[in-house]
């Protein structure tokens, strides 16, 4: 269980990376910003050695002009003669721009970023060797590799001068030669601090430094809302589920279904769907055991009794009717067997067939028909529909007519002759309803309760032949099973059975 | 040694039952009045007392053991003797808390039915003072401070009266004919039911905790049947 909260935790971690995979990238953004300085500088430089070199001297009042009006302001233009002399500086024409007082890298964040991954950046990248410090600042005479090529050779140069001593700090050199009739007579030397650049690296970086922890922290929060609300859930789920077996792996325990609306609440409610089920199943099963275990064994007295009484009496007539009582009893107790099979089978066969949605008004219509050709004179057959719009249920048609047909026959066998059988199908608070009613004697208060149990049967006198008991209850566990209910009541003629089933 | 009132009530909703047992009893010699409910019985009771009830428990209207109840009520004495078909103990605790005088399982012998009549009209006459001296192997038989009255089928621990179904004396009987000796549940049962040959062993032990907590009830020091672990029973002396 403790793999999963890890799994996520991972995985989160692995977006969080992503950021510093663009950290390590930032070394190449930075080298495209310098190409694009130093291009910009060489095109500045250029023009203003053409405009120099067209001039044909080397004239400090015009190159000023020049800079004036062409408005560079963040590039520093120098004009040196042949032997290196400043001629002419930019720097005193534009006021320089001031350092902003606080940059991005005195940041408490950028700087714990630093410290945590400059050994990193290190193991990728070495540093740069520091250089000796050239900062031709306030010199009146500028030499350099740069400013060599530029008026011993007559070609540009550039050169890079880097400050050592914590975070490099470039300077760009660009040294474009002044050719007048083709000599050399001096050269512009732009140069320009890469330091702007700088600060748009740190204010990068600061940025994805900020994304990073912002993502550690979302992918924490992450982390323990998936533990809270997945991971204990599911914990609780396994405790839950084995308190059901004991040690012995028996069904002991209850399932208890959890109230969460998330999945697990529904994975877990059906947990404790399929435990109550398997329990009423399991109860089921025990209950019917003894039930069929009780009720083989009156049957058994009489036939044991019978035998007795038959090795005992001499009495031929006698004799007989113990043969007689015999005969009967196994005669019920094969009934019983049957009756056991069909109502074990029952829930198989509810299983097995697939409900269709079928009107039961034309179902009864067909139902109690057949029962009039079967009764003949003896019954009448009373048979209301009130309903106009069709009486759609969902069941299976074989058990439907089961019920019905057993709702019938419990009616008929009860009825007196010439009695009236009543039978009404109706729309009732969105339920279709069936009525079977008849005229018999009723149901007895003191049974009432007891009706639809297994082998219950209140047949004052033993006289009606075929009867286990367990038509009622077969009735009571199709309707149930169709999420309908089946009530007894009295009325002042007789007894009423109400099915209400759910309409479709 | 019949007594004035030896008419013997079956009430069972079982008619085969009914008759067959009923048969037996009449010709045997006693009146029979035939009951298919409860409720039915009891009305007749109201108005006359049987000598002797044979109630079956599961019956519509009302069960057996309403009616042993509501005949208690009216009677301490009068012998009663459960049918029964279930096999939980419950029912069965029920049924002799609240007075039955014996009780035999569905499918029970019917001598073995028989053999409990008689010995429970032998018992209320008896009490009746209309019993004949006996020869002297009926005389009570005392074994330390336990004395069994063969007669009346009744026993005494420490002086005290420990009130025992027919069954469970029969049994208490033989575990101490032979003080010390294990009987087996095999042994039990032939001496508690001489003409059934089908108890299980569970009812020779539901048997024996009764007759263990009805010695309690007088005593609760008593310890003296013991429990010989994968054979049986024994009297501890």
């Amino acid at each position: 269980m403790r793999r999963l909260p890890f799994r996520l935790l991972v995985f989160n971690l692995l977006l969080v990376f992503m950021p510093i995979a663009g950290v390590l990238f930032l070394g190449e953004y930075e080298q495209r910003l310098e190409v694009s300085e130093v291009r910009a500088m060489t095109d500045q430089a250029r023009l203003l050695a053409a405009s120099v070199a067209r001039e044909g001297a080397l004239d400090a009042d015009s190159f000023e002009e020049m800079i004036v009006r062409a408005k560079i302001n963040d590039v520093r233009l120098r004009l040196i003669d042949a032997q290196g002399n400043v001629v002419a500086d930019s720097q005193q024409l534009v006021a320089p721009q001031p350092k902003p007082a606080r940059t991005d890298r005195r940041n408490v964040l950028y700087r714990v970023g630093v410290f945590v991954f400059r050994p990193i950046l290190r193991l990728v990248r070495p540093p740069d060797p520091s250089l000796q410090v050239d900062f031709y600042e306030n010199a009146t005479r500028l030499e350099g590799p740069e400013i060599t090529v530029a008026l011993r050779h007559g070609e540009e140069g550039l050169e890079k001068k880097i400050a050592a001593g914590g975070q490099r700090s470039v300077t760009l050199y660009r040294t474009v030669p002044v050719v007048v009739g083709g000599w050399t007579v001096g050269a512009v030397v732009a140069s320009k601090s890469t330091f702007t650049i700088l600060q748009d690296l740190y204010a990068v970086r600061l940025r994805v430094m900020r994304i990073f922890v912002a993502s550690v922290v979302a992918a924490i929060l992450v982390s323990i809302f998936f533990a809270a609300t997945v991971v204990k859930p599911l914990r609780q789920l396994r405790v839950d589920a084995r308190t059901v077996l004991d040690r012995r792996n028996r069904l002991r325990g209850h399932f208890k279904g959890s109230k969460r609306l998330d999945e697990i609440g529904e994975l877990s409610r059906a947990l404790e769907r399929i435990m109550r089920r398997l329990d009423a199943h399991v109860t089921f099963i025990e209950t019917f055991a003894a039930d069929v275990v009780h009720e083989l064994k009156n049957p058994l007295a009489s036939i044991r009794n019978a035998g007795e009484m038959i090795a005992d009496v001499a009495n031929q007539a006698d004799r007989m009717r113990f043969v007689r009582i015999i005969e009967q009893e196994v005669a019920r107790m094969e009934r019983m067997l049957s009756g056991v099979r069909d109502i074990s089978l029952i829930d198989a066969e509810l299983v097995r067939e697939d409900p269709v949605t079928l009107d039961l008004a034309p179902l009864v219509s067909d139902i109690v028909e057949g029962f009039r050709l079967r009764e003949g004179s003896r019954l009448r057959f009373d048979l209301q529909i009130t309903a106009t719009e069709p009486l759609m249920v969902e069941a299976s048609r074989d058990r439907l007519i089961q019920v019905l047909e057993n709702l019938l026959d419990n009616a008929a066998s009860f009825s007196p002759p010439g009695g009236t059988v009543g039978v009404e199908v109706a729309i009732e608070n969105g339920s279709v309803v069936t009525r079977v009613s008849d005229q018999g004697p009723g149901i007895p208060d003191l049974t009432r309760s007891r009706i639809f149990d297994r082998f219950f049967t209140h047949r004052p006198d033993s006289k009606h032949e075929g009867h286990t008991g367990l038509g009622l209850a077969i009735v009571k566990a199709i309707v149930e099973a169709y999420g309908g209910t089946i009530t007894a009541a009295n009325t002042e003629r007789g007894a009423v059975f109400t099915v209400t089933l759910p309409r479709r | 040694m019949r007594p004035a009132n030896s008419v013997v009530a079956v009430v069972d909703d079982e008619e085969n039952i009914r008759e067959t047992v009923g048969f037996a009893l009449r010709r045997e010699g006693y009146p029979v009045e035939l009951y298919a409910t409860g409720l039915e019985a009891w009305r007749a009771f109201q108005l006359k007392l049987p000598g002797l009830v044979i109630l079956d428990i599961i019956m519509p209207e009302m069960d057996g053991l309403e009616l042993c109840r509501r005949i208690r009520s009216i009677s301490e004495t009068i012998p009663i003797i459960f049918l029964t078909s279930r096999d939980d103990e419950l029912d069965r605790v029920l049924g002799l808390e609240i007075g039955a005088d014996d009780y035999l399982c569905k499918p029970f012998s019917m001598r073995e039915l028989l053999a409990r009549v008689k010995v429970l009209f032998r018992r209320a006459a008896i009490d009746q003072g209309s019993a004949p001296s006996k020869a002297p192997a009926d005389a009570p038989v005392r074994h330390g401070e336990l004395e069994l009255d063969l007669q009346r089928y009744t026993v005494k621990w420490k002086g005290l009266a420990v009130n025992l179904t027919v069954t469970e004396f029969m049994m208490l009987h033989a575990l101490i004919r032979y003080p010390g000796h294990v009987k087996t549940r095999k042994q039990l049962h032939q001496d508690g039911y001489p003409h059934d040959a089908y108890v299980s062993d569970r009812t020779i032990d539901s048997h024996i905790k009764r007759v263990r907590r009805k010695f309690e009830e007088t005593d609760p020091e008593f310890d003296r049947i013991e429990t010989v672990y994968g054979l049986g029973y024994r009297w501890k002396e």
